[in-house]
């Protein structure tokens, strides 16, 4: 079974990228996606945010280019807080 | 509305299939990829069976983005914030020496103008509504945070002057701002810088559902309010207390009473009908509404309900002599018990408790009226309207004493109409379009950009009908539109107002088509909905066919049915 904190993160990205299976999403990147652009990056940012009430830190933003480095984020953000 | 909502709102419209495209443009100057998700999920929510289709800003100019809308755009969203009129306003490209004050002015106001011509054009073929600057607005001298200074005194008043201009441009609508003040926290840095859009989520959906509700109204103005007398219209039991212990004023803690009767004096001057559903004794409640210390004329109550029988009957006749349904009224009344009878009666009628001895809540119910009953234009027959009901009925007891010989009593109604055939814009057509039910050819409504269309279209016919005969002034109560087709008439719309029935108006427009207008044949683009038995009969009163789609009427056929008209005709054609 899926840890929840994984099956937010892919409500947010089914959100986003309705068309992708939670498979693909799993597996999501920039390099890999060609759906995944700059804008839609906005996009995801701004759907994690109003998900998980918080704000995404300037310097992790770099990060928010696959579905793990952004899972790792979150996680780490969880265990701060 | 969530951007996760809005998200998937969209995503579930795409399934929408079978109807155009609802084409609209975003016109804003900075990244706008939120922005056109909540605008489209707005849009989406209020116009259910259409997918619609944004063209999307062009970065950096939400000006001159005005002159790239498709021609087959049918509403226009324009965003304009502080950094479009100077980019040295907002905090991507801030400049705040005190030395560029009159530099930034000149070129906001240089930018004004350009949104005014700009405007005024794009507004020529679709309508626009605008958001001006939002944002609290910036300050360049270092003036403490409670003194107004003059830099900014000078921007507001830039932007208050350019108001003005865009209000009287045909087919601008301005957001008013004070319609969003209520949202705390309309900026957001962190975006702002990040991506470059100065919006708070929160207030991207707060700001496109109002343009939204601007642009395609969830429902029409209400036209008429029905209010009690105790305890509503005045404070206190008439019948108990009697006509000099009611009151409302300071003295006895009642003055709200005083504010929603001079609400109510404003909606009647609006066209808005006033009626009483009263539970009394008639001649006791008489007393009271002849007070001359009274903040509505009483004369403006017609009719007056006022007996002991069910106040849901009184409802009814009331709607009778309107002759409107009762989703277009609003009942007040300070009883909760009496709101539920009727509302048991007429399911579709608005009700509200009048909040007797709460000053906050009548003041809240006084506000919502404006709302309610709020109109963008506020026409010659809206101001008629109540008079001519009472005209109506008064027409309709003679007409009853003349049922053995109506045509008698047309004779003697010395009616006067005028004609006109015209494609100039007349708004007044263009709303009796979208609010006619009951003789409405085929309940078809338009929206402004099609309304655009029809005037700029040489092959349009329209014809709008003034009427008034011995018992006053009616106004403009019918309009006709077609297309020319050779000899042949298209008829897509034509309605006529209820208060015009029995005055065979409708065959005085079929019979200028044929006679003046000299066509040999009109096709009436006929459908059947709800409410429109009234034009169905007058079509199977000429017509053998089907009452559905196109129904052909030729000019010998309508000359052999058509029964003697009485009018005094005045035709003016405006080639």
């Amino acid at each position: 079974m899926m840890p929840e904190h994984n099956e937010r993160l892919i409500t947010c990205f089914r959100t986003v990228f309705p068309d992708l299976t939670d498979g693909e999403i799993a597996q999501a990147s920039m390099a890999s996606l060609a759906k995944w652009d700059s804008l839609a990056t906005v996009m995801l940012i701004s759907v994690i945010e109003e998900e998980y009430q918080l704000q995404v830190a300037d310097d992790d933003l770099q990060d928010f280019v696959s579905f793990e480095l952004i899972d790792e984020i979150l996680r780490d953000d969880n265990e701060q807080t | 509305m969530k951007l996760t909502d809005a998200l998937k709102i969209n995503q579930s419209a795409q399934s929408r299939e079978g109807h155009d495209p609802l084409h609209t443009a975003l016109c804003c100057g900075f990244t706008s990829l939120q922005l056109e998700q909540f605008l489209a999920a707005h849009l989406h929510n209020r116009i259910t069976d259409r997918i619609a289709e944004i063209q999307p800003p062009t970065y950096g100019d939400a000006i001159g983005a005005l002159d790239q809308i498709n021609k087959d755009c049918e509403a226009i969203f324009l965003i304009v914030e502080w950094q479009d009129l100077d980019p040295r306003l907002g905090i991507r490209q801030a400049d705040w020496r005190a030395s560029l004050v009159g530099d930034i002015l000149q070129t906001a106001c240089l930018r004004l103008e350009l949104l005014v011509d700009k405007l005024s054009s794009a507004a020529s073929h679709a309508p626009v509504y605008v958001s001006l600057p939002q944002l609290p607005t910036p300050s360049l001298l270092p003036s403490a945070k409670i003194r107004q200074d003059p830099f900014r005194t000078d921007l507001e008043c830039l932007v208050l002057d350019t108001c003005q201009k865009l209000l009287v441009i045909q087919g601008v609508s301005i957001l008013a701002k004070e319609s969003l003040s209520s949202s705390t926290s309309a900026y957001d840095l962190k975006n702002d810088i990040r991506f470059g859009s100065p919006y708070s989520i929160e207030f991207l959906s707060t700001l496109t559902g109002q343009l939204v509700d601007l642009a395609f109204p969830s429902t029409p103005p209400l036209k008429g309010l029905i209010t009690d007398l105790d305890d509503s219209l005045w404070r206190g039991i008439i019948g108990d207390s009697g006509v000099d212990k009611i009151n409302w004023n300071l003295d006895n803690h009642s003055l709200m009473h005083a504010v929603y009767q001079q609400k109510l004096q404003a909606l009647a001057e609006q066209g808005v009908l006033l009626a009483i559903a009263s539970k009394n004794d008639s001649a006791i409640a008489q007393s009271g509404l002849s007070r001359t210390d009274l903040r509505v004329d009483a004369k403006l109550f017609f009719p007056q309900e006022i007996h002991w029988g069910e106040k849901s009957e009184s409802i009814s006749k009331i709607l009778k002599i309107w002759n409107i349904a009762a989703d277009s009224v609003l009942f007040i009344d300070d009883s909760a018990a009496e709101l539920a009878e009727v509302q048991s009666v007429h399911p579709q009628i608005l009700t509200r408790q009048f909040p007797t001895k709460d000053d906050l809540g009548v003041l809240e119910l006084v506000r919502e009226l404006g709302d309610l009953f709020t109109k963008d234009e506020i026409s010659k027959e809206d101001r008629l309207r109540s008079t001519s009901i009472r005209q109506q009925a008064l027409a309709s007891e003679e007409l009853g004493s003349h049922q053995a010989d109506p045509a008698e009593f047309l004779r003697q109604l010395n009616s006067k109409v005028c004609i006109e055939v015209s494609t100039r814009d007349d708004p007044r057509a263009f709303e009796l379009i979208n609010k006619t039910n009951q003789f409405n050819l085929n309940g078809n409504r338009l929206v402004p950009k099609e309304w655009l269309n029809l005037q700029n279209d040489e092959s349009t016919v329209m014809l709008t009908v003034e009427y008034e005969d011995k018992f006053g002034k009616l106004g403009k109560i019918a309009v006709l539109i077609g297309t020319r087709n050779g000899s042949t008439l298209d008829v897509t719309s034509w309605i006529l107002s209820c208060r015009a029935f029995s005055r065979r108006i409708e065959h005085l427009c079929l019979q200028i088509l044929f006679d003046q207008l000299q066509f040999e044949t009109v096709q009436l683009h006929y459908k059947k909905t709800d409410r429109n038995e009234p034009i169905a009969r007058l079509i199977a009163s000429f017509s053998q066919q089907p009452l559905s789609g196109k129904i052909t009427l030729e000019k010998k056929t309508f000359f052999d049915y058509c029964p003697p008209l009485y009018h005094s005709l005045q035709y003016i054609h405006d080639a």
